[in-house]
């Protein structure tokens, strides 16, 4: 791989025309499927200039006197390969090949990202220099969002926005060593700034759940958009399963009790919760509970977890 | 007169271990051989073999037959007369005799560990010097033959739950033993085991009763430079046992198949070594892993949903992090780090489970929730 890129940068240099990949550095690490690639070129000497993902490729639009090119891609969990592929006027083809990692708790592929591979900021010094030619990414204030969305405005565009996002990124983007939009862990002290009527419910519960306890709600939520409800990364009962993966084989709960099949779990509504189909989370709290097994409700003596649809 | 009663002795044991074909010994050379006017001529009235199965049943009627007895060369064993040896074999001993044609066994013959029955029996103890309907002659099938004298391992092999197929496929007992002698204990085929299991264990198995994937071990044990316990001495067979076994991963104890168990200390094959005293007294100062006094180990099994050791140590091997810790953790189809980071005095765990707590033996950490 190393000697390739050497050939290849060697082969450029005596061809006479180069280009550079900016933006994703190889080895990089992202939490969001959004990420931007940013290509300088020479206009003069290229033909045609692609970029390929591990699901789609993209053709630039050359402009005459345009050196930079930004391009908002989707990578997939786990590892990636996003691959520059220039065609010169002369037909020569040159490729660089950047690999990144997408981590993610709840997607397995995501789960273990290489020891090489590491979070890598990106504005800061020389890249964000460049960018501020056409990006006024010096002069962003708290709600400057809209500046941001210029290359990130994908993340936003799922179905339900989570409005902080939409309002402005260093809301909770507020700066640490790796960058001056980093944010830090525990994102939970962030989330809790807006929700911290939970937090007073959660932390006076007997049991607390373990990726919640952890004060990474990202593990679950995300923070930008989602196209599920709450934000979840996944349906809710795909999303459990993902770690609680024996209850996708077995059935679940209750078995022999309703007509010797299992109760049902999906599919159909929750009269406990209008508006919403029954799933994990309509006996089981996600969060905390009080209650074994994160009932909802105390399900002993007087059955108070079946009276929560079955009132009489 | 003592002499001759020795001379007598010597005499008699002497002739008495001579055996003599009967035919030969009623003197009537007839039975076989032509008679002509001046006596008898070595011509024989019917040719051998033809001449040995009118008294002697066929040899030669199953599958796989020696290549003497397919040729019908009797006599190239047997001397027809009389024999210092049982069977009027034409050596000194039976072994002997097949060396004469088989010389590479001689070398198995000069191991430090001969297999008893190779040498107090023969090779007829398990091969049939004629011929036999099972591959190399043996007395029963490849696979079932070694169950002849160890039954107990046939009894291990069929009515364990937890199965070594090893044991079923190709070879059976020979895919790992050799059966005439070896340079290693046991007749095993390598001087570590180890090297034996990782002979097979080096691609990802499955399971053949539940189809479960069994790792790549000679790859975790290559990635992971820090072997715990007997696998620094390569001693696959001090935890499982290879023939089959009813505990979990044909382990020699039990030991919990999941994520969580309740906690007994003779759930678990670890305390054959380890000290459980951390795990049963909820204060106690033979454990690093106590914040204070209070054993961590004791906190974190002791529940009906209490965590088994798995979800914190691999006993194969680890890579760096110390007390053979688990970089990653295996929870339902993800795995998560663990965060563990290790201080003077204690260290820091910050996995899913909770929030990211610490402990420390001389002044103890107050966690938060």
């Amino acid at each position: 791989m190393i000697g390739l890129s050497l050939l290849l940068t060697l082969g450029s240099i005596l061809i006479g025309w180069a280009f550079e990949v900016i933006t994703p550095k190889a080895k990089s690490i992202f939490r969001e499927e959004y990420i931007s690639v940013v290509v300088k070129l020479n206009p003069a000497q290229t033909s045609k200039a692609v970029i390929r993902t591990e699901t789609e490729s993209i053709t630039l639009k050359l402009e005459k006197d345009k050196e930079i090119y930004c391009k908002t891609v989707k990578i997939i969990p786990g590892k990636n390969r996003i691959g520059v592929e220039i065609t010169g006027k002369d037909g020569k083809v040159q490729l660089k090949v950047i690999p990144v990692f997408m981590a993610s708790q709840v997607f397995p592929a995501g789960n273990t990202p290489p020891k090489d591979f590491k979070v890598s900021g990106f504005h800061k010094g020389k890249s964000e220099a460049l960018c501020a030619e056409c990006h006024k990414s010096k002069s962003n204030t708290a709600v400057g969002a809209e500046n941001c969305k210029q290359c990130h405005g994908n993340i936003l565009n799922r179905k339900f926005p989570h409005p902080p996002s939409v309002a402005g990124c260093t809301l909770c983007h507020t700066g640490g060593e790796r960058s001056k939009y980093a944010w830090k862990e525990p994102i939970s002290d962030t989330c809790f700034m807006c929700h911290g009527d939970k937090k007073n419910i959660w932390y006076s519960k007997k049991y607390m759940h373990g990726p919640p306890s952890t004060g990474r709600c990202y593990i679950c939520h995300n923070p930008h958009s989602e196209d599920v409800r709450f934000f979840l990364k996944k349906q809710t009962n795909d999303l459990c399963t993902t770690c609680h993966s024996e209850k996708r084989e077995e059935k679940h709960p209750l078995v022999g009790f309703v007509f010797g099949d299992a109760h049902p779990v999906s599919g159909k509504p929750d009269p406990a919760r209008p508006g919403f189909e029954l799933a994990c989370t309509g006996c089981h709290n996600p969060h905390a509970s009080n209650y074994r097994f994160f009932f909802q409700n105390d399900y002993s003596g007087e059955a108070i977890l079946c009276l929560r649809c079955h009132k009489k | 007169m003592i002499i001759t009663v020795i001379l007598t002795v010597v005499l008699s044991l002497v002739w008495g271990s001579e055996v003599i074909h009967p035919p030969f010994q009623t003197g009537d050379c007839s039975m076989c051989h032509v008679k002509t006017k001046d006596g008898y001529s070595e011509a024989l009235t019917v040719k051998v073999p033809d001449l040995c199965y009118m008294c002697h049943p066929r040899k030669d009627d199953k599958k796989v037959v020696h290549n003497p007895v397919k040729a019908g060369a009797c006599t190239l064993c047997h001397d027809p007369h009389k024999s210092r040896t049982p069977k009027l074999l034409k050596a000194d001993s039976l072994n002997e005799l097949c060396l004469s044609c088989h010389p590479s066994i001689q070398r198995l013959m000069a191991k430090p560990n001969i297999h008893p029955p190779v040498k107090l029996m023969g090779c007829t103890a398990c091969h049939d010097p004629h011929s036999e309907n099972n591959e190399l002659r043996l007395k029963m099938p490849k696979k079932e033959i070694c169950f002849m004298c160890h039954p107990q391992i046939k009894d291990v092999r069929d009515n364990s739950p937890n199965k070594h197929s090893a044991l079923l496929i190709r070879e059976g007992c020979l895919n790992c033993h050799n059966p005439h002698g070896s340079d290693h204990p046991k007749y095993l085929k390598y001087a570590i085991p180890k090297d034996l299991c990782l002979s097979c264990h080096d691609k990802v198995m499955a399971r053949e009763e539940d189809g479960k994937r069994i790792k790549n071990m000679a790859k975790h044990f290559a990635q992971n430079k820090d072997p715990h316990g007997p696998n620094q001495w390569g001693d696959c067979v001090m935890c499982h046992n290879p023939h089959g076994s009813e505990n979990y991963r044909i382990l020699k104890g039990s030991f919990p198949s999941g994520f969580y168990s309740s906690f007994s200390k003779d759930n678990y094959i670890c305390f054959m070594c380890h000290d459980a005293t951390p795990f049963t007294q909820k204060e106690t100062t033979v454990t690093g892993f106590r914040n204070g006094k209070l054993s961590l180990h004791y906190i974190h099994v002791n529940k009906d949903k209490g965590i088994t050791c798995r979800d914190c140590h691999d006993w194969h091997a680890t890579n760096g992090l110390p007390h053979h810790l688990k970089e990653y953790t295996e929870f339902g189809k993800v795995k998560f780090p663990l965060n563990y980071t290790p201080t003077k005095n204690g260290g820091f765990c910050g996995p899913l489970c909770h929030p990211r707590r610490g402990y420390d033996r001389v002044k103890p950490v107050v966690n938060p929730r």
